[in-house]
């Protein structure tokens, strides 16, 4: 029993000293910036599990805001999936007048807790920032009967014969979907999947017509060309392999436009203070090299910078907008 | 072949100094985070990801790749010693395993774990090696209709690891059926059976379940069924003991490659990952094996089976990640995520354009499986310590590790509250002489069920045909049909008259 | 208890099978919420009439042993607690006082334990894989 006892700490001590050398990590302390700094690490949740987009956000916005000492405290993320962003949303929705817990907010699930009707949706909590636009585009494979968008859309004035796939229910994907049958006037099925990488997976596989994604999880094919853009749901078109996808606008379709966004939040009732602090922050992150080329080079998102005022204004349209063509659609009742 | 000489090179970037380490630390990492219940190779990647950023590409992700493999090997610790399945894909081999490791018998079902495991990913890296992107194309095939099919294969095949108590059984499946749809259905995006709680809203977990049934359910039955746990004596147990002898070894070998196969396969297609592999030929296995009877009691072809099969498919579910850049589960999502940060684009392209990344990786993979294996069975004389811990110890230990092992997956307190829910029913269950191991496999498929049908009948428009139209279906229903009606005829011809024998001495 | 364990999960059937009608059996072309609701709760209330009547057939079976609630309620106990002390502290406090009082076991051993498993929680969870654990009011560990 001894001998099984210092055994397992003996691995425990190799273990701790793997770990010292993996947690390194020195942070600069802060410069003053104004009235208000957290007083203790930053909580800093994200409302899916570890390893997707919204995961990466949040810690390459930490290391950066600690390493370049934009910070005087570490931001620590958290992930707690679950409810479509329920859970998170509910958490920190508790943490009322808490200053220091941040939370990564993205369209999708701004949608999805009003769709799902939970019990707290992101109007309840404070806006911060919003960091980047990830562009929403729809494609098909390369040897798919429809070589363009018009093509596509003409197939599709058939009800239910052209099927397109998306990632999830009441998400950009599907609202981006919604926008489409109903400003070119088609009738195409959505049939939904758990993820891009499956919805790609059916589209190569030829179960599905078209499929709709971001830019970085069709690069590799596109690149390869087995799979081709057929139109962007982006302002304007998106370039490098995907120069070629016009805009639905270009085409002459008014309104079928929408990103996705990235942004963050904070819990109800933060301080100004404390919302100008994370604001600069914030901004400082946004303008540094690595954020450029570690975040949104590889992964294709567009670089925004909105104060959390200006997210403020610009999430209450954006949400009006959501809920009038999904409660026509009837996704909400 | 071209292939092989890519792969010689391959290997020879895989042995550098640093790729070695990277490997070595990747193994060492996944065989822990693996034998812990809870914290899965997900979490265990994505964290590792930014601490890679600093490395090379090659060597990140060979040591990336090593702890998600290695994890397989490691989630067979924890099922067999202490009956907790790490995650999914060991829930299988928890059911020879822990019996075994009753018996007396931990080292062997180590052993046989750790080889049978190592058999599994060979099998899986030599599939990838040479028919890797032919293989993933095929898997594409499958799409919805398919897929539910397969599903329906194995949902029915639940019924053979029941044995006498057939009702029992199913009620159990029944049951997990019901607890999977908990949470928001595909098709409406509705909350059902969450009585308002925001935290069942996605449903309920499946480690919290898992944890809870077998690891606190463990906890219970030892608190009130003491005695029948006098532990194991501690007998000079040595890695001779547990090496297995040459009949078992004759048993295993066959076993462990046809799983492998079967694994990999299973592991290649999208939406269908180590899980299924280990179930479908654990249950193959006990349909068409020699030992047939001993299994789910102790039998090393039980363990063989569950084990090969999950590095099998681990092994393959690297195939469409590589050559399609499609993810086939969560740790290859990271994955593919991290292959994008260091520049490297996954898709058809990648063998093209980066040759020595990519057999630069396939090369450690051989060598980190070698790597695993010999850490696995050094490390047996340690584990089988863990046996002869009293059950006095156990008992507090086990109930430490449930708790933080649940919390930390989702950082959820409900979870833990479930966790403990899921031990009492597991309890009442057992009073009930009802199985726990169905209700956990069918609350597994039956969210992929629903899925997969929800989808076909997406793409078909309302109409069943979509569910015969490939020739993939139609195997695959013809499969269901035989394995479900064979028992039933083969019951029916056993009823005829016995052949009279006077009448033909006459 | 067979009996009364089978009753349950048959009446938790019935209530799948009334709930799925409102979520739903057939939407949109395709099933609606309630569709494997209704397939699990009917084969549940099939076979848990089965199961029941092995039970009343068998007669007896091992009846609901109280001393469930023992590991229950110090589990529980530790949730608790660690709200004010935080989680690893609480299953310290947890493993003395059950080795020591319920396990009768030796002092000896139940300090090293107290120590090196809470130790060993930390180190792993806390420190290699940062999964923040809860820290309680009082904000320690």
């Amino acid at each position: 029993m001894k001998k099984f006892v210092k055994i397992i700490a003996s691995t425990l001590l190799v273990g701790a000293l793997l770990t010292g050398c993996a947690s390194g990590g020195a942070g600069k302390t802060g410069e003053g910036n104004g009235s208000f700094e957290p007083k203790r690490e930053v909580e800093f949740v994200v409302p899916s599990s570890a390893g997707g987009g919204s995961d990466l956000n949040a810690r390459i916005i930490s290391e950066i805001a600690f390493k370049e000492g934009f910070t005087p405290k570490n931001f620590m993320v958290t992930n707690m999936p679950g409810g479509s962003g329920g859970v998170a949303f509910a958490d920190v929705y508790s943490k009322k007048g808490n200053n220091e817990t941040l939370m990564i907010l993205h369209n999708g699930q701004i949608m999805s807790t009003i769709v799902n009707e939970s019990p707290v949706t992101s109007d309840m909590l404070t806006y911060l920032p919003v960091v980047a636009f990830d562009n929403l585009l729809i494609v098909t494979r390369a040897d798919s009967e429809y070589q363009d968008i018009e093509a596509l859309l003409e197939a599709a004035k058939t009800p239910d014969k052209v099927k397109v796939g998306g990632s999830q229910r009441g998400n950009t994907d599907h609202l981006a979907f919604e926008l489409m049958n109903k400003y070119a006037e088609v009738e195409a099925s959505y049939v939904q999947f758990d993820g891009s990488g499956d919805v790609l997976g059916a589209l190569l596989g030829g179960h599905i017509d078209a499929a709709i994604c971001n830019p970085s999880d069709t690069l590799g094919q596109v690149q390869a060309g087995e799979v081709i853009p057929l139109a962007v749901f982006s302002q304007e078109r998106i370039g490098k392999e995907f120069e070629d996808a016009p805009t639905f606008a270009e085409l002459g379709y008014e309104g079928i436009e929408i990103d996705a966004v990235r942004a963050i939040a904070g819990p109800p009732e933060m301080s100004a203070e404390a919302i100008a602090f994370y604001d600069e922050v914030i901004r400082k992150v946004t303008e540094t090299d690595q954020w450029k080329n570690e975040y949104l080079e590889p992964n294709n998102l567009e670089g925004v910078y909105m104060t959390s005022a200006e997210a403020k204004e610009f999430f209450e349209k954006e949400i009006e907008k959501y809920k009038e063509i999904f409660t026509e659609v009837g996704v909400i009742k | 072949m071209g292939n092989v000489q890519l792969l010689l090179e391959g290997i020879g970037t895989a042995l550098s100094f640093q790729n070695l380490i990277a490997a070595f630390a990747g193994a060492i990492m996944g065989l822990i985070v693996g034998a812990m219940p809870g914290i899965g190779s997900l979490a265990g990647v994505a964290l590792l990801l930014p601490l890679t950023f600093k490395m090379n590409p090659t060597t990140a992700i060979i040591m990336l790749a090593a702890l998600y493999y290695s994890n397989m090997y490691g989630g067979s610790f924890s099922a067999i010693l202490l009956n907790i399945p790490g995650d999914s894909p060991a829930i299988m081999t928890s059911l020879d395993g822990y019996p075994m490791s009753r018996k007396g018998e931990a080292g062997k079902a180590l052993f046989t774990a750790s080889v049978s495991s190592f058999i599994g990913g060979t099998i899986g890296i030599i599939m990838l090696t040479f028919i890797g992107p032919l293989a993933a194309k095929w898997g594409l095939s499958f799409g919805p209709a398919e897929l539910t099919w397969l599903i329906v294969l194995a949902l029915t095949s639940i019924g053979w690891l029941i044995g006498d108590k057939p009702a029992a059984g199913l009620l159990a499946t029944a049951l997990g059926m019901m607890i999977a749809t908990v949470g928001f259905d595909k098709a409406l995006g509705q909350p059902r059976f969450a009585f308002g709680n925001v935290n069942l809203f996605s449903g309920v977990a499946f480690i919290p379940l898992v944890i809870g049934m077998f690891g606190f359910g463990q906890v219970i039955d030892m608190v009130v069924n003491r005695d029948n746990y006098a532990s194991v004596s501690s007998k000079k147990l040595s890695i001779k003991e547990s090496i297995v002898n040459k009949d078992e070894a004759k048993r295993i070998a066959p076993v462990a490659v046809r799983s492998g196969l079967l694994g990999t396969f299973i592991g290649i297609l999208p939406g269908a990952g180590a899980t299924m592999g280990a179930f479908l030929s654990y249950v193959t296995e006990k349909k068409i094996g020699k030992n047939k009877d001993q299994m789910g009691k102790g039998a090393v072809e039980g363990v063989a089976a569950a084990e090969a099969a999950n590095n099998g498919a681990a092994m393959g579910a690297f195939a469409p990640l590589l050559s399609l850049g499609i993810p086939g589960s969560g740790t290859s999502a990271v994955l593919l995520g991290g292959l994008m940060m260091w520049g490297l684009q996954p898709g058809p392209l990648l063998f093209k354009n980066n040759p020595d990344f990519v057999w630069g990786l396939i090369g450690s993979m051989y060598i980190g499986n070698i790597i695993c294996l010999i850490i696995a069975i050094l490390s047996i004389p340690i584990l089988m310590k863990v046996v002869t811990v009293p059950s006095s110890l156990m008992v507090p230990l086990i109930s430490s590790i449930c708790i933080i092992g649940t919390y930390s997956v989702n950082n959820s307190m409900f979870d833990v509250y479930l966790m403990i829910g899921a031990g009492v029913l597991a309890y009442l269950m057992s009073l009930a002489d009802i199985p726990a191991a169905p209700l956990l496999l069918s609350f597994v498929l039956t969210p992929m069920l629903e899925m997969y049908i929800r989808q076909s009948f997406d793409i078909s428009g309302g109409s069943l045909g979509v569910f015969i139209q490939s020739p993939i279906s139609k195997v695959l229903c013809t499969l269901i049909i035989l394995f479900s009606v064979t028992p039933i005829l083969l019951k029916i011809f056993n009823k005829k008259p016995p052949v009279d024998m006077s009448e033909m001495d006459a | 208890m067979k009996k009364g364990v089978s009753v349950g999960f048959i009446l938790a059937g019935v209530y799948w099978i009334v709930m799925s009608f409102s979520y739903g059996l057939w939407v949109m072309n395709g099933p609606g919420g309630g569709f494997m609701p209704l397939i699990g709760g009917i084969l549940a209330v099939i076979f848990g009439i089965a199961v029941l009547i092995e039970a009343i057939k068998e007669g007896t079976s091992p009846s609901f042993d109280f001393k469930v609630l023992i590991p229950v309620g110090a589990l529980l106990a530790v949730i608790i607690l660690s709200k004010l002390i935080g989680l690893i502290l609480s299953i310290a406090v947890y493993l003395f006082i059950w080795l020591k009082f319920y396990e009768k076991e030796s002092t000896k051993l139940t300090i090293l334990v107290t120590i090196l498993c809470p130790l060993a929680c930390y180190l792993i969870f806390v420190m290699w894989l940062k999964a923040p654990l809860p820290r309680g009011i009082l904000g320690i560990l």
